[in-house]
C-alpha cells in the first residue's frame, strides 16, 4: 500500500471535496474546537504571565522599606549605604500618591488612577521591565528627567487621548493641589503589568506634594549570598518596616490554578464538543458511502486498509479544519484577552503563541482522527455482499459502547497533555461524561415525555414533527445538550451580571445634590465662584485644605498624658456647613481645631502647628467633628483637624488647597464641567457622573467579558445545531423528495422542521432555565453573601427562552436551505 | 461430460476443475426462522469455461455468484476454486482471494464515482504485488476494453456501456483466473449489452479467463459453453452448448 500514498492521498482529497457540505459541517466542527482549545490556552498563558508572575515585579523589589513618616535624606543615605557596603545591589526610592485624578484641561472625562509614582527615572525599575512606547523616547530618563513631565500607561493614554506634549492635571481629595504635568512617554509594559499608572520623577514628586520629604518607601533587591534577614531585623530596630515580596501569599497561585484549569477546561470542552460534531458528521458521511466502501472490499481491501485510506480523508478534514481554527483562535484571544485586560488596568499585550498555534493544528489533527475513527471503523463493518444485496449494518451497541470508552483512552492522553496533569485531563473527561450523562438522561426523559405526550390538536406538522424527533433522538439530544449548556452558561452570568450591576446601582449615590466640584488653590477662589455664577450656579460651598509640616501635641489632654498622633492635614471652613460639632461653639476660638472623632475626650489638649515655611502657631482642641452625610460622593470624605478658613489659609500658605461644590441639573452637568474647565485650565472639575463612571466601569467591563465567554459555549450550542440539521437533512434528502413530488412546497417542509427545532430549543432552553435557579438557590446557600443578589426574574428568563429559540430557528433554516432549494427529481435520483 | 462435482480432489491438490461446488447450501434467518436461499448445490466449472447461472429473479443465482465471488459464505458445503478450500477463510484471506484470483463485474458497475475510469482500475492494484506497475496496467487494460481516450473521464461522464467496460478492465487487471458476472447487461440496451457480451468473448479468448454469468436472460446463456438452471435454490439441471 505504501506504493500508493500518493494514489491514496489524490482519493482522500477527491472524496473530500466531493463530501460537500457533509465536509464543510465536520470541517466547522474541527475548527470550533481547535479555535476553542488556543484561544482558551492563549489567554491562560498571557494572564498567568501577568498574575503569577515574580512577586518581586508586583511589590517593585525584592522588599520594600518604610517608616512612619516619609523618609528623609540621612534615611535614604542610610539605604544607600546597604549598597556601597555590597549588602544590596539596588535600590529605587518611591514617592508615591494615592487617590489621584486625572484630567486633561477642558475635557469632561476624568480618571481615577491606581497609582502614581515618583522614581528616579535613571535607576527604575529594579526588576523586571518597563517599555515605552506611542512615539516616547528609549527609556524612562529621557521621558520624565524634566521636572513637571509625567509618562502615562498605554490605558491611560487610550482612555483620555494623550499622546506626546499633551497637558493634563492631577489632583486628589486631600494634600494634592491640581497641578499640571506634560506628557513626556507612554508605557506599554510595566514590571508587573498593572496599567492605570504614571510615573515621574522625585523632584516632580517634591513639586506635585509641595513638601522636599516625599520618598515614602524604598524598594531593595538583596546581594546574593547576603543574610537579609538579619539584615532586616537590624533596619527594624532602628525604625524601619519591611515587607518581602515573598510574603505575597499562595492564595494567588490557588486562585490563578483555578482559573487557568477552567480556562483550559473550557477548551477542552470546545474540543470535545468539535469532536462529537466530527463523529457524528463521518457517521453519516460513511453512511453514504456503504456502496464504496463494499467496493474496495470487494476488490480485495482489507479493514486496515480501509482505516488508513478512510484515515487520510479524515486526517485531511482535521488540518483543514484545524488550520482555520488556529486562524479563529488569533482573532478570539485576542478580543478576550483585551476584554479581560479591561475588567482591572491589566496591561495585556495580545500577543498570540505560534508555537502553541502549531500544536493546536496537531491536537487538532489527532482529535479528529480519533473521533473520526469512531465512524471508521463502524463504516468499515459493510459487507461486500452490500453490494448484491441491501443489507442492513448491524449496529452492535456493544461494540459501539466498547469503541467509545476505547477511543476515549487516546482522547484523555490529549486531555492530559494539555492540562498537564493526569489526574485533571481524566478529570475534565469524567465531568463532561458524567454531565453528558446526567443532562442526556433529563432531557432525554423530557424528549420522551415530549414525544408520548404533546397534544398535537390534530395539527398535522405537530404530529410530524413528533414522530420525526423520535427518529433520530440520540442525534437530536447531543444538539439539545449543547443548547442546554450554551443557555445554562450565559444565563448564570447574566444573572451574576445582574446581581452586581444591581448592587453598584443601590450603592450609586443619587447624581443630584452637590453633583459638581472643582480643586484649585485657595488663591483662585474669586474666579472659581465667579465661573460657577458664570454657569448660573449660584449656591456653593467650599473647603480648604492644607499641608502642614507637623502637628505636635504640646499639652496632654485633661486626665490622660499619652500623646497623640494628629496626622499633618488641616481642614477649614466658613461655616460648619457640612459637618456635626461636639464641643465649643464654631468661631468661638479664633485657635480653636476640632479633630476627628476617635471616640476620646482630647479637649484642651494644645497643638503645635509647624508650616511648610516653618511659621508655628500653637492651637487647642476645643472638640469634635463628624462629616454629615449629604448624600454626594465628591464630598465623602475629610480627614486632618478642623479648623477655620482663616487659619488654615494662614498656615498653609498660597498651597492651601480649595475644593468648590455646587448643584448643576443633570442635564447640564456634563457641559458645566466641560465650560469651567475650559476656562480655567488648572483646576480640576470633578462631577457625579465621572465618580459613577469610575465606579461602574470596571463592572460593565467584565460584563462584556463574562458574556463574550458564555457566547462560546452558545456557539457549542450552534454547532451542534447546525451539524444536527445538516445530517437530518441529508439523511431526509429522499424523504423531501418524495414530499416535495406529492405536492409540499419548501415551506411546509421547513415548517415542519422549524417545528422540530423549535420543541428541541424550548425543551433544552427551558430546562436549562431551571438550571440556573437551581444554581441560584445552591449558591445562596453555599455563600450567604449572594443570599438576595442573586435572581432569576420572569422577564429574562422569557428573554432568554426567546433569544434560544430564534437564534436555533435560524440556524436550523440556515443549514436547510440549501436542501430545501432541490428539486424533487434531484432528491429521488440520489443516492442515500 | 459435465462433472457434477460428487468426486472432490483432495485439499490443495489441484487435479481437476477449477471451482468445485459441493453441496453448498444458504440460508438466513427471518422471524426466528430460516429461509432456505440454496439448497445443496453441487457441480464443477473447468478453466477456460464460459458458465451461465440462469434463473428467475429470487431463483438465488446472485446469492450462489456471492459465495463463488468470496463475498457471501455457504451455511453449509464446501467450495473449493484452484484448489484451495475456501470454505471457512476469514475475512483477510477471502479479501485476497478476491484480489489475487477472481473478478467481480455487477450489473451496476459500481464505480467509485469520485475517481476516474483509470483510477477506478488502478485500485485494486495497490493492494495486489503489482503495485509498482499500477499506472501501465489500468493503462493497458483500458486500452484492451476500448477505453484508452477515455482515462479521465469520471464515471458520470461515461455512457452505461462504457462504465461496464470499466468495470470490466477493473475487474481483469489483476490478472484474475475466474471472472464472475453478476447480470452484467442488465443495466444496458441490448445494442450496448451484446458488446459487452463480445467483450468477455474476446477477453476470455486472448487471457484464457474462466467465466461465470449469474443472468435470467437466455439469449445470453445461449453464448455461454454450459448453463447451470437454478429454480428455487435448487441446481435443477445443467446443460451444454455447442463448444464455442
Amino acid at each position: 500500500m505504501g506504493q500508493g500514498i500518493f494514489f491514496y492521498l489524490g482519493y482522500s482529497f477527491k472524496s473530500l471535496i466531493n463530501n460537500g457540505q457533509r465536509a464543510v459541517l465536520a470541517i466547522f466542527c474541527v475548527a470550533f474546537g481547535v479555535m476553542s482549545l488556543v484561544a482558551m490556552q492563549n489567554m491562560a498563558e498571557s494572564v498567568t504571565t501577568v498574575v503569577l508572575g515574580d512577586p518581586a515585579f508586583r511589590l517593585g523589589g525584592q522588599t520594600e522599606l518604610n517608616r512612619d513618616t516619609n523618609l528623609s535624606p540621612a534615611n535614604i543615605a542610610e539605604i544607600a549605604r546597604l549598597k556601597t557596603d555590597g549588602k544590596i545591589t539596588a535600590y529605587n526610592p518611591a514617592a508615591e500618591e494615592y487617590g489621584l485624578k486625572l484630567k486633561r484641561p477642558g475635557s469632561a472625562s476624568m480618571a481615577y488612577i491606581d497609582k502614581a509614582i515618583g522614581v528616579d527615572p535613571t535607576i527604575y525599575p529594579i526588576v523586571g521591565q518597563l517599555r515605552l512606547g506611542q512615539g516616547s523616547p528609549t527609556s524612562l530618563a529621557q521621558a520624565i528627567a524634566t521636572p513637571g513631565t509625567v509618562a502615562v500607561t498605554r490605558d491611560i493614554a487610550d482612555d483620555q487621548g494623550l499622546k506626546i506634549g499633551d497637558t493634563l492635571v492631577v489632583s486628589n481629595d486631600t494634600d494634592i493641589a491640581p497641578f499640571s504635568l506634560k506628557v513626556g512617554g507612554i508605557v506599554i509594559a510595566t514590571p508587573d503589568s498593572a496599567g492605570n499608572k504614571i510615573y515621574y520623577s522625585l523632584e516632580t514628586a517634591r513639586q506635585l506634594a509641595n513638601r522636599q520629604d516625599a520618598v515614602n518607601y524604598i524598594q531593595v533587591n538583596w546581594a546574593p549570598g547576603v543574610d537579609s534577614a538579619a539584615i532586616q531585623a537590624q533596619l527594624q530596630n532602628s525604625g524601619w518596616r519591611t515587607y518581602n515580596a515573598s510574603e505575597q501569599s499562595a492564595d494567588a497561585k490557588k486562585g490563578m490554578d483555578l482559573f487557568n484549569f477552567m480556562l483550559k477546561g473550557a477548551g477542552i470542552l470546545g474540543l470535545l464538543v468539535g469532536g462529537i460534531g466530527v463523529a457524528n458528521t463521518m457517521v453519516v458521511l460513511l453512511a453514504n458511502r456503504q456502496k464504496e466502501i463494499a467496493i474496495l472490499k470487494t476488490l480485495g481491501y482489507r479493514r486496515w486498509h480501509l482505516f488508513v485510506l478512510l484515515g487520510l480523508e479524515v486526517g485531511l478534514l482535521g488540518l483543514v479544519g484545524s488550520l482555520l481554527g488556529v486562524a479563529l483562535a488569533y482573532f478570539v484571544s485576542g478580543g478576550l484577552i483585551y476584554l479581560f485586560s479591561q475588567t482591572g488596568s491589566i496591561l495585556l499585550e495580545t500577543s498570540f503563541d505560534f508555537g502553541l498555534g502549531l500544536l493546536g493544528i496537531l491536537i487538532g489533527i489527532v482529535t479528529t482522527l480519533i473521533f473520526g475513527m469512531f465512524a471508521i471503523v463502524r463504516a468499515s463493518e459493510v459487507r461486500p455482499m452490500q453490494l448484491l444485496r441491501n443489507l442492513p449494518v448491524k449496529i452492535r451497541w456493544f461494540q459501539t459502547t466498547l469503541l467509545a470508552l476505547a477511543l476515549a483512552v487516546p482522547f484523555t492522553l490529549v486531555t492530559t497533555f494539555v492540562l498537564g496533569s493526569i489526574e485533571q485531563g481524566i478529570g475534565i473527561l469524567l465531568i463532561a461524561l458524567g454531565g453528558l450523562v446526567v443532562l442526556g438522561s433529563v432531557l432525554g426523559l423530557a424528549m420522551w415525555l415530549i414525544i408520548k405526550a404533546l397534544p398535537t390538536f390534530r395539527f398535522y406538522f405537530l404530529a410530524m414533527a413528533r414522530k420525526n424527533l423520535a427518529r433520530r433522538w440520540l442525534v437530536n439530544l447531543f444538539a439539545m445538550i449543547a443548547l442546554f449548556t450554551g443557555v445554562l452558561t450565559a444565563g448564570f452570568a447574566g444573572v451574576v451580571i445582574q446581581g452586581a450591576q444591581g448592587q453598584v446601582d443601590a450603592r450609586s449615590p443619587a447624581l443630584t445634590g452637590y453633583n459638581l466640584s472643582v480643586y484649585g488653590l485657595a488663591s483662585q477662589e474669586t474666579t472659581l465662584k465667579a465661573a460657577f455664577a458664570g454657569q448660573g450656579i449660584t449656591t456653593t460651598q467650599a473647603r480648604y485644605t492644607a499641608l502642614v509640616k507637623s502637628v505636635e501635641q504640646t499639652t496632654p489632654p485633661a486626665n490622660n498624658d499619652q500623646t497623640f498622633y494628629f496626622g499633618n492635614v488641616l481642614n477649614g471652613r466658613e461655616t460648619p456647613w457640612d459637618v456635626t460639632l461636639d464641643g465649643a461653639a464654631w468661631g468661638s476660638d479664633p485657635s480653636g481645631v476640632y479633630l476627628p472623632d476617635y471616640g476620646r475626650d482630647l479637649r484642651g489638649t494644645q497643638l503645635t502647628i509647624t508650616s511648610q515655611s516653618g511659621a508655628t502657631r500653637t492651637v487647642t482642641v476645643v472638640g469634635t467633628y463628624a462629616l454629615k452625610n449629604i448624600g454626594s460622593p465628591l464630598l465623602s470624605e475629610n480627614s486632618g483637624l478642623l479648623t477655620s478658613k482663616d487659619l488654615v489659609t494662614q498656615l498653609g500658605g498660597p498651597q492651601t488647597r480649595l475644593l468648590v461644590a455646587g448643584e448643576v441639573g443633570l442635564d447640564r452637568l456634563t457641559e458645566t464641567s466641560t465650560k469651567i474647565g475650559q476656562s480655567m485650565q488648572d483646576v480640576m472639575v470633578v462631577t457625579s457622573l465621572d465618580y459613577n463612571n469610575y465606579r461602574t466601569g470596571r463592572v460593565r467591563n467584565f460584563f462584556i467579558f463574562a458574556v463574550a465567554m458564555a457566547g462560546l459555549a452558545i456557539l457549542a450550542g450552534l454547532v451542534l445545531v447546525a451539524n444536527t440539521v445538516g445530517l437530518a437533512m441529508i439523511y431526509r434528502q429522499r424523504e423531501m423528495g418524495v414530499l416535495k413530488a406529492v405536492g409540499y412546497t419548501r415551506w411546509h417542509v421547513l415548517k415542519g422542521l422549524l417545528l422540530e427545532y423549535g420543541i428541541m430549543a424550548l425543551v433544552a432552553s427551558i430546562g436549562a432555565l431551571i438550571g440556573v435557579q437551581v444554581a441560584v438557590i445552591a449558591f445562596s446557600k453555599l455563600e450567604a453573601s449572594t443570599d438576595g443578589i442573586l435572581s432569576l426574574n420572569l422577564p429574562t428568563a422569557v428573554a432568554s427562552v426567546i433569544l434560544a429559540l430564534l437564534v436555533t430557528l435560524v440556524t436550523a433554516t440556515m443549514a436547510a436551505w440549501q436542501a430545501l432549494q432541490v428539486r424533487p427529481s434531484t432528491l429521488l435520483r440520489q443516492e442515500t | 461430460m459435465l462433472k457434477t462435482g460428487s468426486e472432490a480432489p483432495a485439499q490443495g491438490i489441484l487435479a481437476g476443475p477449477l471451482v468445485q461446488a459441493i453441496n453448498i447450501s444458504r440460508s438466513l434467518p427471518l422471524a426466528g426462522q430460516p429461509i432456505h436461499i440454496l439448497r445443496d448445490i453441487s457441480f464443477d466449472i473447468e478453466a477456460g469455461e464460459m458458465v451461465a447461472l440462469v434463473g428467475a429473479s429470487g431463483s438465488g443465482k446472485s446469492t450462489l455468484l456471492g459465495i463463488l465471488a468470496g463475498i457471501d459464505a455457504p451455511s453449509s458445503g464446501r467450495l473449493v476454486i484452484d484448489g484451495e478450500d475456501v470454505t471457512g477463510l476469514n475475512e483477510t484471506k477471502l479479501a485476497l482471494l478476491r484480489n489475487r484470483k477472481l473478478g467481480i463485474v455487477f450489473q451496476s458497475f459500481n464505480l467509485i464515482p469520485t475517481l476516474t475510469a483509470q483510477e477506478n482500475v488502478e485500485i485494486p492494484l495497490y493492494v495486489s504485488p503489482y503495485a509498482r506497475e499500477a499506472r501501465q496496467r489500468a493503462a493497458r487494460m483500458l486500452d484492451l476494453v476500448g477505453l484508452s481516450d477515455r482515462r479521465q473521464h469520471r464515471p458520470h461522464q461515461l455512457s452505461g456501456g462504457q462504465q461496464q467496460r470499466v468495470a470490466i478492465a477493473r475487474a481483469l487487471v489483476t490478472e484474475p483466473k475466474i471472472l464472475l458476472a453478476d447480470e452484467p447487461t442488465g443495466n444496458l440496451d441490448s445494442h450496448t449489452g451484446e458488446q459487452v457480451l463480445d467483450l468477455f468473448e474476446s477477453l476470455r479468448q486472448q487471457l484464457g479467463l474462466t467465466l461465470v454469468i449469474a443472468t435470467h436472460d437466455n439469449a445470453i446463456a445461449g453464448r455461454a459453453n454450459r448453463i447451470l438452471r437454478i429454480t428455487d435454490g435448487r441446481l435443477l439441471h445443467t446443460s451444454s452448448n455447442v463448444e464455442r
